[in-house]
């Protein structure tokens, strides 16, 4: 990047199933005023404001005009961004790029969605009515095909799906900021819940939740001056691919993987399971998560289930893998994939509080996932 | 002693429709054509890096070379499934606007000329489906002129030898 980027404001809102007590812009200002306080600085210091949403998701449109006065932005720079599930990501990424430009010292980026309104999945199907789209039974029908796809070559079976699950509530369970908070004790407890669409339990597909997320954004000047630990950004990476493809699953060489070459290659990371330290991803079912350890090269392909059955990738593992909780316990869409970010910031920090890590985080990589299986990918590092 | 204020928490209620008449652009026009009046499947064979696209529109997503009609190519309806499933769960209609059940397993079907398609199959019993099953296309007698609506489903075939 042209300059150095960090980040030294994460502000998270309360994420819940439905959030009556607050509208759309109490509910932002929320995240809002967290990041300011965890940055120590006030609004008036911000000199740009981005907000991030999926219009459509949950019926609400024209966040850039209607959420101003909770998101701060009155008579500041700024834009709405939307790119489907990477918005969250895509909006933090837009904010680095508006600092490492020289152009701006300090950036507010926002991530919302109130999905207690609205239907995601009919929003889903009307993406493209008449093309492939309509039969894709929102996203719950492509991951079902994805999974079953895994199951069908590997050896993974439902148990392991199951212990993703597990994994994924025991540490949402020890974050406050975590919407599903079930207390599951056992594989039992996930064999219980309905099947959605075969073989995706309830529980194995992240909830629709209501939530915000808040970064700020600073020149590496002001970062230094303002904050005792800024997390800088190392790098980060955006891949597209085509509607016309099957997108998920683990046939061939996707976005995911291609992605993943491109920032590893740039930052000289060869073995991704020992130079990165912990990895904040966006999996919308328990088997993508499994899909994602192999893609992003933590273990080889078709492996992935094996490192779940190891618990490798628990919090105290060697290779955490959403110490938050993840996408399963909270799923604010907007506000998903910044929170992965902003998550995977406190670990370098070590300001997790009960979801910190036991081993020592110095560099995190945080995923982005969407529609049509766009990839973000961000590479935090404590030290450049 | 005043009392203690109490919070009003109203949440207004109110339902839009939304209609759509969603422009098909005349590649994907001329597929829909050809599926009602003739139960064939057409796609874009790209001059450029050769890659069968489909749906077609005017320009290839991988090279970004512009077609014209020379580009036509025959895909096929027969195929493999690469994925499946079946939902429990009532999904979304968009065309009707609704929920509910399908008895019908969904499937990602890869024409053997390359390109796949999201659709359905005839076969409801889930045990008898396996990845790599091959499969063809069923048409309706009277086709819709609405594209993947003119197939009913996919019937399962003989597997290669």
């Amino acid at each position: 990047m042209a300059n150095r980027v960090a980040i030294v404001g994460v502000g998270r809102s309360t994420q819940a199933a439905r959030r009556p007590e607050v509208n759309d812009a109490e509910m932002i200002n929320e995240a809002v005023r967290a990041a300011l306080e965890d940055a120590q600085i006030d609004i008036k210091k911000v000199q740009a404001v981005l907000t991030n949403s999926i219009d459509g998701f949950d019926n609400f449109y024209l966040g850039d005009c209607l959420l101003v006065d909770g998101s701060g932005a009155y008579m500041k720079s700024g834009m709405k961004l939307h790119t489907g599930g990477t918005v969250g990501s895509t909006g933090a990424i837009a904010a680095f790029n508006m600092v490492a430009s020289g152009m701006f010292d300090i950036v507010l980026t926002i991530g919302h969605q109130k999905q207690e309104r609205g239907n995601s999945m009919g929003t889903l199907c009307a993406a493209a009515p008449g093309e492939v789209r309509e039969y894709v039974q929102g996203a719950i029908g492509a991951f079902a095909q994805a999974a079953v796809e895994y199951m069908q070559n590997t050896d993974a079976k439902l148990e392991h799906a199951a212990m993703v699950r597990l994994k994924a509530d025991k540490n949402a369970c020890r974050n406050p900021y975590a919407h599903l908070r079930l207390g599951l004790k056992s594989i039992e407890d996930v064999a219980k819940s309905p099947i959605l669409i075969w073989p995706l339990r309830l529980l194995d597909f992240c909830p629709q939740s209501c939530g915000a997320a808040a970064l700020i954004v600073a020149s590496e000047k002001v970062a230094k001056k303002i904050s005792k630990k800024p997390v800088w950004v190392a790098d980060h990476e955006t891949v597209h691919e085509l509607q016309s493809e099957v997108v998920f699953g683990g046939a061939e060489e996707k976005s995911q993987q291609i992605a993943a070459r491109h920032i590893y290659k740039r930052n000289g990371i060869t073995n991704p399971a020992k130079d990165i330290d912990c990895f904040e991803v966006y999996e919308p079912s328990s088997w993508e998560e499994m899909y994602l350890y192999e893609h992003f090269f933590i273990t080889e392909h078709n492996t992935g289930w094996k490192l779940i059955e190891k618990g490798m990738t628990e919090l105290e593992g060697p290779i955490p893998v959403n110490p938050s909780g993840g996408v399963l316990a909270t799923n604010a869409i907007g506000a998903t994939a910044m929170l992965r970010i902003g998550e995977a910031a406190l670990q370098i920090r070590g300001d997790a509080g009960e979801h910190q890590c036991t081993k020592d985080i110095k560099t995190t990589l945080s995923s982005g996932l969407g529609g049509t299986n766009w990839t973000t990918l961000v590479l935090l590092k404590r030290s450049l | 002693m005043a009392e203690e204020k109490k919070e009003e928490l109203i949440g207004v209620e109110f339902f839009s429709k939304i209609p759509y008449n969603w422009s098909m652009g005349p590649y994907v026009g001329t597929v829909f054509t050809e599926m009602k009046e003739n139960k064939r499947i057409w796609g874009i064979r790209c001059p450029n890096c050769k890659k069968l696209l489909f749906p077609p529109e005017a320009m290839c997503g991988y090279c970004f070379t512009e077609f014209t009609h020379d580009n036509w190519e025959e895909i096929g309806d027969e195929g493999t499934v690469v994925q499946f499933t079946k939902a429990g769960m009532p999904i979304f209609d968009i065309r009707k606007g609704t929920f509910a059940f399908s008895e019908r397993p969904l499937a990602n079907i890869q024409f053997d000329t390359g390109p796949y398609i999201m659709h359905w199959l005839e076969e409801k019993d889930m045990e008898k489906l396996h990845l790599g099953m091959r499969v063809k296309a069923v048409w309706r007698e009277q086709g819709r002129g609405r594209g993947y609506e003119d197939i009913m489903y996919f019937r399962a075939i003989e597997e290669k030898k």
